[in-house]
């Protein structure tokens, strides 16, 4: 069997990591794993994690309140069927780990499912300024949740491209809550960084040119 | 009712396991083991299945941040039956990330404030000597640990069959069982200290008198 890729992927908000995300989903024909879809999908369930998940998400969309121990167990529910995937080819954690705990607990649980050897650890850089100046100007849709980046064509839609809805400015988007989002993750994320490019994991990749360019240093990285 | 939710922890030979099944029986709760988990988690016919069924198999450990995953289940159960009491957690964490996780779930739970950890102290001469000198019986393989009464024991008191030396307590096998727990289980025993949830109980008493102690400190 061909060796699976393991891809995590960090950077700022707005730098650009969901598009990239997708992008390797689509072509790779990777599975994605992201927090916020898997916790959608787990307050669908009627117990108790399902009902907490539903009163805490109503109050609070970056899902940032739920512990690592749930987060974990959802992580690891699904790496138990993706190994019993005849076709699996690997998958992209978005946006995490967060935290020296989590990337620690990555390591133990990736070591038991016998994939550590197969960790790629992406960091897409953009600097704060154009963090900054992205997250103004992108939108959501409002029913799906996809983020709508303000580059390319996307620039003129007024619905969303995958689901038709209604594209509007998120809440979280405006400039003050933007500077806690870029300081907590300068804060929190920075040692993640360090502790993948002290094992030698850890590629930076440029965020600041075309969704192509970046696309194709990630490819060479893997 | 509020539930009592308890880790208990000691070095082997502290008479951890006798206490919980006391507590157990006496006030109906839950208990969450190591061993019988991991056995019923093998019959499951995935990956992880398989693959504890071959380390149990080759006689090593499981290691231990993939039982957190089976408790999490657990508790999730445990949280959404109606006639609850609380449970007995034997033996565990032995690492501080484990510890970690564990603390987050049980906030998660809204099981904090019920939350007592129990360290059943004795030295570690004391755990070398009933080690060494602990029997199983044949029949039913039940250890007959070596204190109080249990000593003088000619046959297995549930059963009657014989009672024998366990293979696997060789003074080899005790000094290193030891050295683990001090190399792993110490730290998680400091953490807990720290952050004040720790009672410690004198485990060099008859079995009545610690489970006494083990109550009060209950509240």
């Amino acid at each position: 069997m061909k060796e699976p890729k393991i891809v995590f992927i960090l950077g700022n908000s707005g730098s650009g990591k969901g598009t990239q995300a997708k992008l390797l989903q689509e072509r790779l024909g990777l599975d994605y794993i992201g927090s916020g879809d898997m916790l959608r999908a787990r307050k669908k369930l009627n117990d108790f994690t399902g009902r907490k998940l539903r009163e805490s998400m109503d109050k609070d969309t970056t899902t940032r309140f739920a512990p690592t121990a749930i987060v974990f167990k959802l992580w690891v529910d699904r790496w138990e069927a993706m190994k019993e995937k005849p076709e699996f080819k690997g998958f992209i954690l978005d946006a995490s780990p967060r935290k020296i705990r989590e990337a620690e607990l990555l390591d133990e649980m990736l070591e038991w499912f016998e994939w550590k050897q197969y960790v790629h650890v992406i960091f897409i850089n953009v600097s704060r300024e154009e963090a900054f100046h992205r997250l103004t100007k992108r939108r959501v849709c409002q029913d799906c949740k996809r983020i709508i980046p303000d580059t390319g064509e996307l620039k003129s839609h007024v619905t969303c491209d995958t689901c038709g809805g209604r594209l509007i400015t998120r809440d979280d988007d405006i400039p003050e809550m933007i500077n806690n989002r870029l300081d907590s993750f300068e804060e929190e994320v920075m040692p993640v960084i360090a502790y993948y490019e002290k094992s030698n994991r850890l590629t930076r990749v440029n965020g600041e040119q075309s969704i192509e360019d970046v696309y194709k240093d990630i490819i060479k990285a893997l | 009712m509020e539930p009592k939710i308890i880790i208990l922890l000691g070095i082997s030979g502290s008479g951890k396991g006798t206490q919980a099944k006391l507590l157990v029986e006496k006030l109906g709760l839950d208990y969450i083991g190591t061993g019988d988990l991991l056995r019923r988690r093998r019959e499951i016919d995935d990956f992880t299945g398989r693959k504890i069924g071959k380390i149990l198999d080759s006689g090593k450990f499981v290691p231990d941040v993939s039982m957190v995953r089976v408790w999490i289940d657990i508790w999730e159960k445990l949280k959404n039956r109606e006639l609850f009491k609380g449970f007995v957690l034997d033996g565990a964490p032995r690492k501080l990330l484990e510890a970690q996780l564990i603390d987050q779930a049980l906030a998660w739970y809204e099981w904090e404030e019920y939350f007592h950890v129990l360290c059943i102290d004795i030295s570690e001469e004391e755990a070398t000597l009933r080690l060494l000198n602990r029997r199983m019986c044949v029949g039913c393989k039940k250890i007959i640990p070596y204190v109080g009464e249990y000593k003088n024991l000619g046959k297995c008191d549930t059963c009657g069959g014989e009672l024998v030396k366990r293979p696997d307590d060789t003074p080899d096998a005790v000094a290193s069982r030891i050295a683990e727990y001090r190399e792993r289980v110490v730290p998680v025993i400091t953490y807990y200290e720290k952050s004040n949830c720790l009672v410690r109980i004198n485990g060099e008493q008859g079995i009545e008198d610690v489970h006494a102690d083990i109550i009060k400190a209950l509240g």
